[in-house]
């Protein structure tokens, strides 16, 4: 039986070389990284404070 | 160097995430390896966000920097030395502050007066420390801010003479770390360096030393501001290692299953002063995995609390950066452990974070004595309610996706396990009064009552006449004031009684007592050292002056609760900002204030004392674009607990939708303490 896996929208980078990472034209690469730049746009700046905990 | 157009077919894959692992994390129940595999997730994160950088600063200009083509192939050079080095760098907490911070300014979400090019020459700054950790010799202009070079994870040097945003040459020889570095600007010798190395905390935690940075000079260590360095002298590390050591071996023994993975995580602290006691600041950002901005701790309690609480948010954040949990959400919540209402996003993080804290308590009471066991136990009441109270009124919003809600059912799994444990009834009672006022005091701050709804009823008031129907009184929006009044002051003020008498009664002799504890007021201090009469008093001066705070409405609530004067003192703790609005609204008319207890107890007699229905009941903490709704959609959606009669706001329910345990004890008085 194969465990379920929860199927994530980060591309695995862990093992490639920062020359690939800078040149690769991989779809996967460039989804992860649109992801990113959605989440940033949509990013709320109420969350980060050193203020309170929590 | 331009993309190769010619790699478009997929050859890499998605991280996945064992079912199995995103189960155990959202319950408590992780281990090791669990951890593991959110660093992985971490590492990939990272260089995502270092590929979007490049794309989008490539084109631009370096100003006096060299192009970033130039950093970058610095830093790729670096990572084909040595690609641990360049790992090393790469995952500077910091760099993905400022990566985010950057990315978020190129995307016109945020200003910046930092000139572009010193912003982008961060980049710079990380090939220069790469290439230095990787023995490579180089050349490479790089930024300075206000006459400081900063080379993360290997250095600083103040480089006086330099305008406020510079830049200076840095070469090596090819030695490794800073040995071989030197420094010149345009047209001067090489100057000799004088190198500040990072200061470092080692400390023992499990079966391992650890050793952390603490970071007192990266310009992006904070996450809301951009922050000069602060140098913190040798005594103060010293101070830090110690406390840090103490923590750990606190960690080790008593709480091995809460802070595995620590080690593995939080790899810098970021120190800030010592706050008010009981109000240790600290904070972590999910851009900047393994830092944690923490205000030096009260005691080794304080910072392995600390540490327990942000490593729940480090754990959290690799999560999010895996899988969405929520969707855009413009409403604000209520949160039990902040003075302000919150973003889901925020309110998510929270929640898990405090069922970290929780869990810390539990364990805690068992090996605490006296007072700091009695904190103890109100803390795990506390809190353990306040997450499962959460849990409850979020569980079924829309706005979370299917994840989120399956992480949020695993949260509330570890919180049933909490919930069964018991605690002694004097601590629950103090817990459950603490909950009851943070939420009431809350509702008088950030809530507004329609204003025609109020002045309706302010004309019912001087006419003697009943109120009536409550029901348009019962719209209210959120209308987050700011700056937020403290809302723990009360809190705080058990803290001090439970577990340090001394310094409780000190409180009293204080000129001034808010040079103690911000917000707090004299009134305050005699409801909690169990002097009700004498509060009332206290706090009727304060209503009887223009812009009372919130606090004293629901201060004077639980005062009249205490002496069971029961009407008023239900609205003044269920209903604050109606009562405040009204009294607000009489002002106007007539020119001088009802008085607050005849005022309270006129709107409780409006209040429905049951409810009609099995789950029918108002107050729902989460708000719709901002608008709270003030009914469930379908019975048991967004609920609230009944409000008991007497005043007393409910704390947890034998069985579901039954609701019990006033907050204030029998006899109208704190409960005593041994």
């Amino acid at each position: 039986m194969v465990a379920e896996q929860v199927q994530s929208e980060l591309p695995n980078l862990a093992d490639m070389p920062l020359r690939e990472l800078g040149t690769s034209a991989d779809p996967v690469l460039r989804a992860g990284v649109q992801r990113l730049l959605r989440r940033i746009d949509r990013r709320d700046e109420r969350i980060g404070t050193t203020k309170q905990r929590g | 160097m331009a993309p190769d157009q010619t790699d478009r077919a997929a050859r890499l894959g998605f991280h996945t995430l064992p079912g199995t692992t995103f189960d155990a994390i959202a319950a408590g129940t992780e281990s090791q390896a669990d951890i593991s595999t959110l660093a992985a997730g971490e590492i990939s994160h990272r260089l995502a966000v270092l590929r979007a950088v490049l794309d989008r600063t490539r084109h631009l200009g370096g100003g006096p920097l060299a192009p970033v083509e130039a950093a970058w192939a610095l830093l790729t050079r670096a990572d084909e030395s040595d690609s641990r080095a360049t790992r090393t760098v790469i995952r500077h907490p910091h760099a993905g502050t400022w990566a985010t911070r950057l990315l978020s300014r190129l995307q016109g979400q945020l200003h910046d007066d930092v000139p572009l090019w010193a912003d982008v020459g961060y980049l710079h700054t990380l090939a220069a420390a790469a290439a230095a950790r990787a023995g490579l010799a180089f050349e490479l202009a790089v930024p300075t801010r206000r006459g400081t070079l900063i080379v993360p994870t290997v250095g600083s040097m103040r480089i006086p003479g330099t305008d406020i945003w510079d830049a200076v040459t840095l070469s090596s020889d090819g030695t490794p770390g800073l040995g071989g570095l030197t420094v010149s600007r345009a047209g001067q010798p090489p100057r000799p360096a004088e190198w500040r190395p990072p200061a470092r905390l080692r400390a023992a935690f499990a079966d391992r030393e650890v050793s952390l940075v603490l970071d007192d000079t990266d310009p992006f260590r904070r996450y809301d501001v951009l922050a000069l360095p602060e140098r913190i002298g040798d005594q103060a590390v010293a101070r830090w290692e110690r406390a840090l050591s103490e923590s750990l071996t606190l960690l080790t023994r008593h709480h091995p299953r809460i802070s595995a993975g620590l080690a593995d995580v939080v790899s810098m602290i970021v120190p800030l002063p010592p706050a008010e006691r009981f109000r240790s600041r600290s904070a972590s950002s999910g851009d900047a995995f393994g830092a944690v901005i923490a205000s030096f701790p009260d005691d080794p309690v304080d910072l392995a609390l600390t540490l327990v609480h942000e490593l729940q948010h480090a754990k959290l954040g690799a999560i999010l950066h895996l899988v969405d949990l929520s969707r855009v959400d413009t409403g604000l919540y209520y949160a039990p452990w902040r003075d302000d209402p919150r973003p889901l996003p925020g309110l998510l993080q929270g929640i898990y974070a405090f069922f970290g804290v929780a869990r810390f308590w539990r364990r805690q009471r068992e090996v605490a004595a006296g007072g700091h066991a009695a904190r103890a136990h109100f803390e795990f009441a506390l809190w353990r309610e306040q997450v499962d109270r959460t849990v409850a009124a979020i569980g079924s919003s829309p706005a979370l996706t299917d994840l989120g809600h399956r992480f949020l059912a695993g949260v509330a799994v570890g919180v049933s396990g909490l919930l069964a444990e018991p605690v002694p009834a004097s601590c629950g009672e103090l817990a459950a009064m603490a909950a009851a006022d943070h939420r009431a005091t809350w509702r008088a701050a950030h809530l507004r009552v329609d204003s025609a709804a109020a002045d309706q009823l302010a004309a019912r008031w001087l006419g003697s006449d009943p109120p009536g129907d409550l029901a348009a009184a019962s719209e209210v929006t959120i209308s987050p004031r700011v700056p937020a009044p403290e809302l723990d002051v009360r809190a705080a003020l058990i803290r001090y009684r439970l577990s340090d008498r001394a310094a409780f009664q000190e409180l009293g002799r204080l000129e001034d007592l808010t040079s103690a504890l911000a917000g707090a007021h004299p009134a305050d201090l005699s409801l909690v050292a169990g002097r009700p009469e004498e509060a009332e008093r206290q706090y009727l001066a304060v209503l009887g002056r223009p812009l009372a705070a919130p606090s004293a409405w629901t201060g004077l609530g639980h005062a009249l609760a205490a002496r069971g004067e029961r009407v008023a003192s239900r609205a003044l703790l269920t209903r604050p900002e109606l009562v405040s609005a009204v009294a607000h609204a009489v002002a106007g008319r007539r020119g001088q204030p009802p008085p607050p207890v005849a005022l309270a107890a006129w709107v409780g007699s409006g209040l429905a004392t049951r409810p009609k229905r099995p789950g029918e009941w108002a107050e729902p903490p989460v708000a719709e674009g901002g608008r709270l709704a003030t009914r469930p959609k379908r019975p048991g959606e967004w609920a609230e607990p009944p409000v008991a009669e007497g005043g007393r706001l409910p704390t947890r329910p034998k069985r579901p939708g039954e609701w019990a345990e006033p907050p204030v004890a029998e006899g109208g008085r704190l409960p005593e303490l041994g």
